[in-house]
């Protein structure tokens, strides 16, 4: 009989690190584990709606060129503002679920900016497809 | 001393090879879903709360064995094995042009 419990698990090893109140830098190693269906499909659609914010704060850009510059800055710093809170949802998600069951603090979180968020989401999802492709038939 | 639990590395990745046909207008949201539910008999729920990797392994081995039941299955799945490929078989090639 093919018992699912038996299948080898694979974690996706992070490091993150912060800076405390004394000024001394701690971090904080991670094996996360690989996400459920339901978890994975919510992760596509907030990569999606991420996805989705960049394109239309580009095309507003676009059809603004005869405004003002401040209103296009404007515009560019509200969708960065959205699109780094979709991904840190996506990225919170993610380390949740960890081997040691180790609760991420916010304190690694928010130093965080959109490219380093885009690269965990980048890297976990580079993980998942390696994983897979690894173990050829 | 206790039994130690034999760990296995399943594997994961989809046979493909393509085929050449027309997708159609319409493209079903579960199909993955609706192959291992017909395989394995979990409902929909519990299908959810199962791994990426148990998933696919579950999927891989759900389209293997459906593969595996006709004639055109299996014709594919060797296809799909070809496709995979990227040394020469030098055993085949010997043997068809000779050793010279």
């Amino acid at each position: 009989m093919f018992d699912i419990s038996a299948l080898n698990k694979r974690y996706f090893e992070i490091k993150l690190t912060a800076v405390d109140d004394d000024g001394k830098e701690k971090s904080l190693k991670l094996e996360v584990e690989p996400p459920k269906i339901k978890v994975l499909k919510r992760l596509f659609s907030i990569v999606k709606k991420a996805t989705e914010i960049s394109k239309i704060s580009k095309e507003k850009q676009k059809n603004n060129s005869d405004g003002s510059t401040e209103d296009i800055d404007q515009n560019v710093v509200n969708a960065n503002i959205e699109i780094f809170n979709v991904l840190l949802e996506a990225v919170q998600k993610i380390l949740s679920k960890n081997k040691s069951h180790t609760k991420v603090s916010t304190e690694y979180l928010e130093d965080l900016d959109l490219d380093q968020l885009i690269e965990i989401v980048n890297a976990y999802f580079d993980w998942l497809n390696k994983s897979k492709e690894s173990n050829p038939n | 001393m206790a039994k130690q639990i034999e760990r296995i590395k399943p594997k994961l990745k989809i046979p493909y090879a393509p085929t050449g046909e027309r997708k159609g207008h319409y493209e079903v949201n579960m199909l993955e879903e609706k192959i291992v539910r017909d395989y394995t008999g979990y409902d929909f729920d519990r299908l959810n709360n199962l791994s990426v990797f148990e998933f696919w392994a579950l999927l891989r081995d759900a389209i293997v064995y459906n593969c595996k039941q006709t004639e055109e299955g299996r014709k594919y799945l060797n296809d799909c094995w070809l496709h995979d490929q990227t040394e020469p078989d030098r055993g085949a090639l010997l043997k068809y042009f000779g050793k010279h």
